[in-house]
């Protein structure tokens, strides 16, 4: 089947025609009814903010789950990064300081004890913070915060995770380009992004150019209380973690001087533009894909796009899929950054006919205002993938830290209905006139006959 | 639909158990006097429900004339039906009960799941029995689904290693490749029509042959009083294996090799052998989850001759649990320079399967420790444990599955090498390699292959 959230299927089934927004509108109106109101405080409202010796931490006790998860995140992620280093050392840095074992622990221990608690310690770069995450049964913390903190400040770095991460990503950069899908969104990404921090990307010479001693001494230089951001959730009251992290290494840590850069919108996303690239192999759809600029979260902006998105994405999926079956599942969706982009993506053998329809739809929520009525009405739909999103500890975990540094709050981490529902009509037009426009296409396939012009007209 | 991975499955198999049954959320089975099956698992951490209906339909109920319409039916699930009446309306009714919803189809079920706000419980049963009990198939949704359908075929033909992928399972089943591709066949989906849906709906859509799992902030008490109200209409059938059992699937008779080319750097190598069977050789079932298990860890020798000596960039063998013949399955990615050695140590490892020594008591309990909070882990996610437990319930039966632990704590040493001798060592298989036209000159396929052959 498919996967699709509520948020984009509003309007669906009362769209007849563009002609008939009143009809439209009336019918929402009408059927959201039993749409439950709920505020965002019910999602999480207990999370203890301080600071233990310079380290910042989030705390959500919750005593009714087994599972504590601790995330610890480490602000800059690579689009940071010094430019003289290869854009891929704190990817290499994060992904082998977790699956290396510690300078007192060997990496045969290390990973026997992990799998003997169930203890997942793991970590990933991000383009604005990477992470090291550890998941483990309240029985096994003290033993799993151990490593965990042992990971973080004395990582082993072994020379043979790191050869062989080195020609795993090799290799796979070589193959990413005889997947289309792939292929497309790197691409995609590459063009967009080019000219800002987020615009480096792994390369094969960048890759072959990396040493142990580069990402073992990055990782040292980040490693820095002012960086620091700790969430964690689980079992575990504020005394216990505060204690664990007195008595841990991770205190130890020197403050450094992090500062954030700011960062401004990408040079693409002022322009509209379309790329096509004729695949190497005869394939049976084409990869659509476009980027462009949308608000981030905390902009002011940001819950009127959100409206809008939901508004759009379900009006191209109705007309794209279920009205002219030129696509299967044609998305849109967010990629939430301190710099973000909306994303549009298909993959059919009608591109010109799908981006007609797209254009179409563009024009119709810049030319119309829509409903105060049906845009409150709506909202309570959201609730589901709050609570959904919210499921684990890790999950809530990690959307409690990331909201905390893209927004400063940690309570934006969920969408917030009482915002959501105050959305205006006139809003919602701006962000429609502001936000869904500069589209930059990348289209992947054989792209014999479709037309540049075309994509480029929005 | 496709699980997300297939690895995690090999987890999932471990997720459950009499063992850890008293740190799972609590379940309670009954059933409707027309046979439908009801399992309401309840946790309040989040006041969210998830009401899913699996039925025991898929591949392995399609002759080749209908290889593919278990999948076209779970499309049209989603469409008209006696209350909704088109496809919009029926989308319509989804966001104003807030529904999050999707569809899978596996080889031994097919299932349908919402996830919804639980004021909206009542509401949402009412939609899933009614979209359950009355679709319509109309002509013209018919057509449009089966061009989605076939819109789907061709984004996974795009994926660089689909193909492949089924031409060994065309191998490893032979004339019964039906009932073992679940996405089926371009020719079938053209030609569906309203009349093979019915046929569908009437033999395998009855309550007797199906789950309904209602999981979340729920009250036990009142799903036995909701169920009833909603469900009670829907008739009991004839059982749909009573009189049309699925075909017995004969032992391979031949050892297979694929060659196939695709265009990227790396040589992609799928062994295959026909496992054990749920209801026919279930120890074996529990055997082959423990072999897999131990043989996965970082630090046993299979994984660190193959992966961490940097031959191998991934490795994963596991066994796929079915009733009808579950598949060994290892899967070897590595480059074609490197694959000749690969595959000379993936051998030499499999002829030493049945070697007394060749995992410790140790890496056995390590095994058992960190499966226990593996289904910890599982359970937290109440929405995704909910398709668990339908899988289960559809290839085993729930009572397998509550017990999986405690069968699994049995297995001993003597099971395990009776399992490898019964089905691995000796024995045929299919042995598929995808590389580049370049490479497939410089590396000869029978050189693949171990030194002593079935």
């Amino acid at each position: 089947m498919f996967v699709r959230t509520p948020m984009q299927m509003i309007f669906l089934s009362r769209l007849i025609s563009k002609a008939s927004l009143v009809v439209l509108l009336a019918g929402i109106v009408a059927a959201c009814a039993s749409a439950p109101k709920v505020t965002s405080t019910r999602i999480i409202d207990d999370v203890q903010e301080f600071t233990v010796d310079g380290v910042q931490v989030l705390l959500r006790e919750s005593r009714a789950t087994p599972v504590i998860s601790a995330v610890l995140f480490i602000k800059g992620g690579s689009s940071q990064i010094d430019t003289s280093l290869p854009i891929s050392t704190e990817y290499f840095a994060m992904s082998i300081a977790a699956g290396s074992g510690t300078q007192r622990t060997s990496k045969a221990n290390y990973r026997n004890a992990l799998l003997r608690m169930g203890t997942y310690i793991t970590g990933e770069d991000g383009r604005d913070f990477s992470l090291l995450s550890l998941r483990c049964v309240r029985e096994n913390f003290d033993s799993s915060w151990q490593y965990f903190s042992d990971v973080i400040t004395q990582p082993a770095f072994d020379q043979v995770e790191f050869d062989n991460m080195k020609h795993n990503v090799l290799v796979e950069l070589g193959a990413a380009r005889n997947d289309a899908d792939r292929y497309s969104r790197i691409v995609a990404d590459s063009l967009f992004f080019a000219g800002h921090p987020y615009g480096r990307h792994l390369t094969t010479e960048d890759v072959e150019r990396i040493t142990l001693d580069q990402i073992r001494t990055h990782y040292h230089s980040i490693m820095k209380k002012s960086r620091l951001l700790l969430t964690v959730v689980g079992n575990i009251s504020r005394d216990e973690l505060t204690k664990k992290l007195v008595a841990s290494p991770v205190t130890n840590l020197s403050e450094g001087s992090f500062v954030e850069q700011t960062l401004s919108a990408p040079p693409k996303s002022r322009t509209p533009g379309a790329t096509l690239i004729q695949f190497s192999r005869k394939l049976p759809t084409n990869y659509a894909i476009a980027y462009y600029s949308i608000p981030s979260k905390g902009d002011s902006d940001y819950y009127a796009y959100v409206r809008l998105r939901n508004f759009f994405g379900g009006f191209v999926y109705n007309h794209i899929r279920v009205q002219h079956n030129l696509a299967y599942a044609p998305n849109v969706d967010d990629a939430e950054f301190r710099t973000s982009n909306g994303i549009i993506s298909f993959q059919t053998g009608y591109v010109d006919s799908a981006v007609k329809i797209i254009d179409e739809d563009v024009a119709f929520f810049q030319d119309n205002r829509i409903r105060e009525s049906a845009i409150k009405e709506g909202v309570g739909r959201w609730t589901t993938s709050n609570y959904v999103k919210a499921e684990t500890a890790q999950s809530q975990a990690f959307l409690l830290g990331q909201s905390k540094l893209l927004t400063g709050d940690w309570r934006n981490a969920f969408v917030n209905y009482d915002k959501l529902a105050s959305v205006t009509s006139d809003q919602l037009q701006r962000a429609a006139q502001k936000y869904l426009r500069n589209f930059n296409w990348v289209v992947v396939g054989d792209t014999t006959g479709i037309s540049q012009q075309l994509l480029q007209s929005r | 639909m496709k699980r997300a991975c297939l690895f995690c499955l090999l987890i999932v198999v471990f997720a459950a158990g009499q063992n850890v049954r008293a740190q799972l959320p609590p379940w309670t089975r009954f059933t409707l006097p027309s046979g439908l099956e009801v399992l309401v698992v309840e946790n309040h951490l989040t006041p969210i429900v998830t009401v899913e209906i699996a039925v025991r339909n898929g591949s392995f109920t399609e002759p080749p004339e209908y290889n593919g319409l278990s999948h076209l039916y779970e499309h049209m699930f989603f469409t008209a039906n006696e209350r909704d009446t088109t496809e919009d309306e029926f989308l319509s009714h989804v966001d104003d009960l807030g529904i999050l919803f999707n569809g899978e189809t596996q080889e031994e079920n097919v299932q349908y799941y919402f996830t919804l706000p639980k004021q909206n419980l009542s509401a949402g049963l009412e939609f899933m029995a009614t979209a359950i009990t009355s679709p319509l198939f109309k002509e013209e949704e018919l057509h449009k689904q089966r061009e989605i359908v076939l819109g789907e075929f061709d984004r996974s033909e795009a994926l660089p290693l689909f193909q492949f992928g089924r031409k060994v399972n065309a191998a490893l089943w032979g004339d019964n490749i039906s009932r073992k591709e679940k996405l089926g066949q371009r020719s079938t989906i053209k030609t569906a029509t309203r009349q093979k849906m019915l046929t569908i709906q009437h033999k395998y859509y009855v309550p007797n042959n199906s789950l309904l799992i209602i999981a979340g902030d729920v009250k036990t008490e009142d799903i036995k009083r909701l169920v009833p109200i909603y469900f009670s209409g829907w008739q009991r059938g004839d059982d749909p294996f009573a009189k049309d059992p699925p075909p017995v699937i004969p032992e391979l008779t031949q050892t297979t090799i694929v060659a196939d080319t695709v265009e990227q750097p790396t040589a992609t190598v799928m062994v295959r052998w026909h496992g054990p069977s749920i209801g026919i050789d279930d120890k074996g079932t529990y055997a082959a989850d423990v072999f897999s298990y131990i043989i996965g860890q970082a630090e046993h020798e299979f994984t660190k001759k193959l992966q961490e000596s940097g031959l191998a960039l991934g490795v994963n063998f596991w066994y796929y649990t079915q009733r009808y013949v579950g598949p060994i399955q290892a899967d070897i990615v590595t480059t074609p320079e490197k694959l000749e050695q690969v595959m000379r140590i993936f051998w030499e490892q499999v002829a030493k399967f049945d070697d007394p020594n060749y995992f410790t008591d140790d890496e056995l309990e390590t095994s058992k420790h960190a499966l226990r909070t593996q289904i910890l882990y599982k359970s937290e996610q109440l929405s995704i444990f909910a398709q668990d437990l339908a899988f289960w319930w559809a290839s085993t039966g729930l009572d397998y599955y509550e017990h999986y632990l405690d069968n699994l704590s049995k297995i001993t040493r003597e099971d395990i090498r009776n399992y490898v001798h019964r089905y691995i060592q000796g024995k045929h298989y299919v042995l598929g390699v995808a590389m580049s036209k370049e490479a497939s000159k410089t590396v000869p396929l029978d050189r693949l292959q171990p030194s002593q052959k079935p």
